[in-house]
């Protein structure tokens, strides 16, 4: 009954003691969960941007070294370091993270558990102002003199430490503190987040009742909170190598630069599962709504995202094969790593499971989803040889190894967030998506992605190095057919580029001139779709109560093919 | 916007809800035995024995942490979950160190070699020291210009930052000290 | 900016208020900074055997006082919570007061103590136990300070009746910093 009641208030809710407020008030300095969300969406997909358009700029070097850049100028070794390096770093810190855990957890999370805002809206004000301002120092460490960290984003010792080696004596240490006041950011959101799932979830709403997405979400920060803390102290470390001359990481003085990579890799894998774990929520939610169909196994998928991050503790040294770890714990990391294919695998069939036998309306978000899906099982795939310690060996640092983590990284940070904006465009701004537009972007996107990466495992193979400034350099690797396959990733780049072009205008015309949305435009069974689109401030009128699981789509016996969590079964 | 729905949700953010109704002494007596513990604590050591030592020092601080924790904390009140999560977080510094400490250490890799640590093994000094090993040689006093085939790069104290060199990287093996 | 309180901010499904939950959360990330930092010292320090002639150098005397006041301090503390817990917000704001003071306290003996490190040499670059010794003790430093000033705001809450749930929340976090120095207190001076 209260259903769809919401839409009709929602202009009695918003003009509710609340238009006072000025624009700085209202959009800048705000406590409320949807505006800090967008906040993050924002910062994130501007610092996407950068770094694509870092990539645009050392793809060209990579294609044709030597050549002035369009826009940019002639690459040299060290601006070429400092693209690499700040692209991987801004792709997983500052785009992959914010994007998928802070912009869609405040966003969602609230609303979702159906509820008015996060439990500490101050404290998540805060986490933005910190996340901000890092991406402020990332930025500004290109600008001071020497330039920007150029030392890959793990920023291993003693490259990283010394800044004889590295050559970036002030661009070093602000990368670093930049990377660990987003970590400070990431753990005050993290709080927020499980403490707001644990407490201020919908009467009546139980574990099982929890939309896939918010426990991926929270899953993900409470791996991210129990991994990131060595590093955080190693940052420190690392900071006062570099700027104290303190030898933590220097064997010359008793340090050990393993320690760094241990250091370094007990977040990082984990980190893989941090972004993985919402990108799996985002797409749980799109395929049970365009598939009118319930989540196959939803507990297992739970417990199976449970497995994996707690299997994700156990694998990180399979990064360090060839860093001369002790072989017997290569042994063991090779079985650790093969095994925490079993869940990702599990989650991946459990998804097909869902597709099947169902009613499938292949929509923008949907096709988005879908391939995610098939995307990431060619990352997941290419995993297997890496993970087995004496492949790694020979594969180690090629670009068979980069070709594998961006076919993880890209449907995750990429493909699955544009699913969600697609999906979710409606309850943010009230208007749709032009879904025409959406297609040719999807298919601008999707194709030239394989364009991309699918070349990049084969020169891989052959011998190409990652962080080489020229490939032409090396005898061996200025063979003909390996130009020609560098130069069609690049060309595959620049398309895939441009179609981002169309998204962007897709989504700020149709923010303001969109077809106007409906609360409820995909028949979809969770909180958020209860409340106007946008929701007020205070996303409710009446906070809902919570009646069944989220993915009772076509449930035989009832009246439509969705049913809201929020609508009392009949009385009989 | 009143709330009806939320009135069977507790309000226990008020102090003391189920909070604990212990008189003054009894907090004084958990101090004044955390102190008895601090004076072992302190007092082990100097009798001498390594491991009375480290049972003293490590054995006695995780008692001392439990009480505060227990009693201070009240934890001992405190759902059950929050202990699970809490050790859980130091599970995973325990798996921290399960995974790293076979590499760190370690005193050389397969390519590369601690030079300073190098200084600190047992057969290193039995090997350039001329048999008359004291206890308690400090690695730092031995002179590098006597060792001549052993390029070990910076001591600790070299402390210049500028000072690194390239040997500071591999040390040519002056015994095959990795086995095959 | 008048900020209504939401109404999530009064939900407690868990049964535990929620200042109390995050608290035990942040508790948990602090867990794993510190033992990341500990965990790392401890595998060097085992391995160095001379570096307890380094240790040898730390005073003693010193992180026994530093000790002795932390653990009075966190009495106060727990008075502290006591005593809000009677809604006596004065007497909460005085015991709070008190346990600042071991906080300052405990500031300045381990000024004169790093003064006097330093004055002999034994400064961050001296060696890499050196280098752990002031990280740790640093770290742990700032979370003295950051305790204090927590409990410093609080405390003028607590005057005004204010707030008083939150003693026990800067009390949780002072036993912590608390606890974290009991096992920085053998692992820095006491094991040579």
């Amino acid at each position: 009954m209260t259903t769809h009641a919401s839409a009709d208030h929602a202009h009695s809710a918003d003009d509710h003691g609340h238009h006072e407020l000025s624009f700085i008030q209202k959009y800048v300095f705000s406590t409320d969960h949807k505006v800090i969300g967008l906040q993050y969406f924002m910062t994130g997909v501007l610092m996407g941007v950068l770094g694509a358009l870092a990539s645009y700029v050392f793809r060209m070097q990579m294609a044709f070294p030597g050549h002035a850049v369009p826009g940019f100028g002639l690459v040299t070794p060290q601006i070429y370091n400092q693209m690499v390096t700040n692209h991987g770093t801004i792709m997983i810190f500052w785009f992959a993270m914010p994007v998928l855990i802070a912009a869609f957890g405040n966003y969602l999370i609230p609303l979702m558990i159906g509820c008015d805002d996060m439990v500490f809206p101050r404290l998540n004000r805060l986490s933005y102002q910190i996340f901000l301002f890092s991406a402020v120092l990332l930025i500004a460490s290109f600008f001071v003199p020497n330039g920007g960290f150029g030392g890959a984003w793990t920023s291993y010792p003693p490259l990283a430490s010394n800044p004889i080696y590295n050559q970036t004596p002030y661009g070093a240490p602000m990368w670093l503190a930049a990377v660990a006041l987003e970590f400070v950011a990431f753990l005050l959101g993290g709080i927020n987040f499980i403490t707001t799932l644990m407490n201020a979830r919908a009467p009546g709403m139980k574990m099982y009742d929890i939309p896939m997405v918010v426990w991926m979400i929270v899953i993900a920060s409470i791996l991210f909170m129990a991994s990131v803390g060595p590093l955080i102290a190693g940052a420190a470390m690392l900071f006062f190598d570099q700027t104290l001359g303190t030898g933590f990481f220097d064997p010359a003085r008793g340090g050990d630069p393993l320690l760094w990579e241990h250091l370094f890799w007990f977040f990082g894998h984990p980190e893989v599962y941090v972004v993985l774990l919402p990108a799996m929520g985002i797409v749980a939610e799109v395929l049970t709504v365009f598939a009118r169909k319930k989540l196959f196994a939803y507990r297992t998928v739970l417990w199976t995202a449970v497995a994996t991050g707690v299997l994700s503790f156990f694998v990180w040294a399979h990064h360090q094969f060839v860093a001369g770890i002790d072989p017997r714990m290569a042994n063991i990391f090779t079985v650790t790593t093969l095994l925490i294919s079993v869940p990702i695998t599990e989650m991946s069939f459990v998804y097909i499971g869902t597709l099947y036998g169902a009613s499938i309306q292949l929509s923008t978000p949907m096709l988005f989803a879908i391939a995610f899906i098939v995307e990431f099982l060619i990352g997941g795939v290419t995993g297997i040889f890496l993970g087995a310690s004496g492949a790694d060996i020979y594969f180690h640092d090629t670009y068979f190894v980069l070709a594998h983590f961006h076919y993880t990284f890209v449907p995750i940070a990429v493909i699955a967030v544009f699913a969600g904006v697609y999906y979710w465009f409606p309850k943010m701004f009230g208007r749709y998506m032009n879904d025409t537009w959406g297609r040719i972007h999807f298919w601008g996107t999707a194709v030239p992605f394989n364009g991309i990466f699918i070349p990049l495992f084969y020169t891989g193979m052959a011998g190409d190095h990652r962080r080489t400034f020229n490939h032409l350099n090396f005898p061996d690797l200025a063979r003909g057919d390996l130009i020609f396959w560098r130069e069609f990733s690049t060309v595959s780049l620049l398309i895939m580029l441009a179609f981002q072009v169309i998204f962007f205008v897709n989504f700020f015309y149709s923010m303001f001139r969109g077809k106007k949305a409906p609360a409820n435009p995909w028949n979809a069974n969770t909180f958020e779709w209860v409340a106007a689109s946008p929701p007020p401030h205070g996303n409710f009128v009446t906070l809902p109560h919570c009646y069944r699981g989220p993915y009772e789509y076509s449930v035989p016996g009832h009246s439509s093919d969705f049913w809201p969590q929020n609508e009392p079964a009949p009385k009989t | 916007m009143s709330q009806a729905a939320d009135a069977h949700h507790g309000h226990l953010n008020s102090a003391g809800e189920h909070g604990p109704h212990h008189p003054v002494s009894y907090y004084v007596k958990i101090w004044a035995l955390l102190l008895v513990l601090l004076v072992i604590s302190i007092a082990g050591p100097m009798l001498g024995n390594k491991v009375l030592t480290l049972v003293t020092a490590f054995g006695i601080a995780v008692v001392k942490a439990l009480i505060v924790a227990a009693f201070f904390m009240h934890l001992n009140i405190e759902k059950k979950f929050v202990w699970y999560m809490l050790l859980a977080m130091l599970l995973a510094v325990v798996m921290f160190f399960l995974g790293t400490a076979a590499d760190v250490m370690k005193y050389d890799g397969s390519h590369w070699t601690k030079p300073t640590s190098y200084l600190y093994t047992e057969e290193f000094k039995k090997a350039f020291s001329g048999g008359e090993e004291h206890e308690g040689h400090d690695a730092d006093e031995f002179d590098s210009k006597a060792l001549p085939n052993v390029p070990y790069g910076e001591t600790e104290s070299h402390k210049a930052q500028g000072s690194h060199k390239s040997e500071g990287h591999g040390l040519p093996a002056a015994e095959p000290r990795h086995g095959t | 900016m008048a900020m209504v309180q939401p109404i999530a901010t009064r939900r407690s499904a868990t049964g535990i208020p929620t200042g109390k939950l995050a608290m035990w959360w942040l508790l948990g990330s602090e867990i794993t900074i510190f033992g990341g930092l500990l965990v790392s010292y401890i595998m060097m320090r085992i391995m160095y055997a001379p570096w307890a002639e380094a240790a040898a150098h730390t005073n003693t005397l010193a992180g026994s006082i530093n000790t002795f006041v932390l653990l009075t301090s966190s009495l106060f503390a727990v008075l502290a919570h006591h005593a809000a817990e009677q809604k006596n917000g004065k007497l909460a704001a005085f015991y709070l007061w008190l346990t600042i003071g071991g906080a300052l306290t405990f500031l300045v003996v381990k000024g004169l103590e790093w003064t006097n490190e330093i004055r002999h040499g034994f400064t961050i670059t001296a060696n890499s136990f050196w280098s752990f010794y002031y990280t740790a003790a640093g770290l742990h430093g700032l979370h003295v300070i950051a305790g204090a000033t927590a409990m410093a705001i609080v405390s003028f809450d607590c005057l005004r009746g204010k707030n008083l749930q939150r003693v026990e929340l800067v009390g949780i976090y002072w036993h912590f910093v608390d606890i974290v120095w009991i096992f920085l207190f053998p692992l820095l001076y006491i094991a040579k």
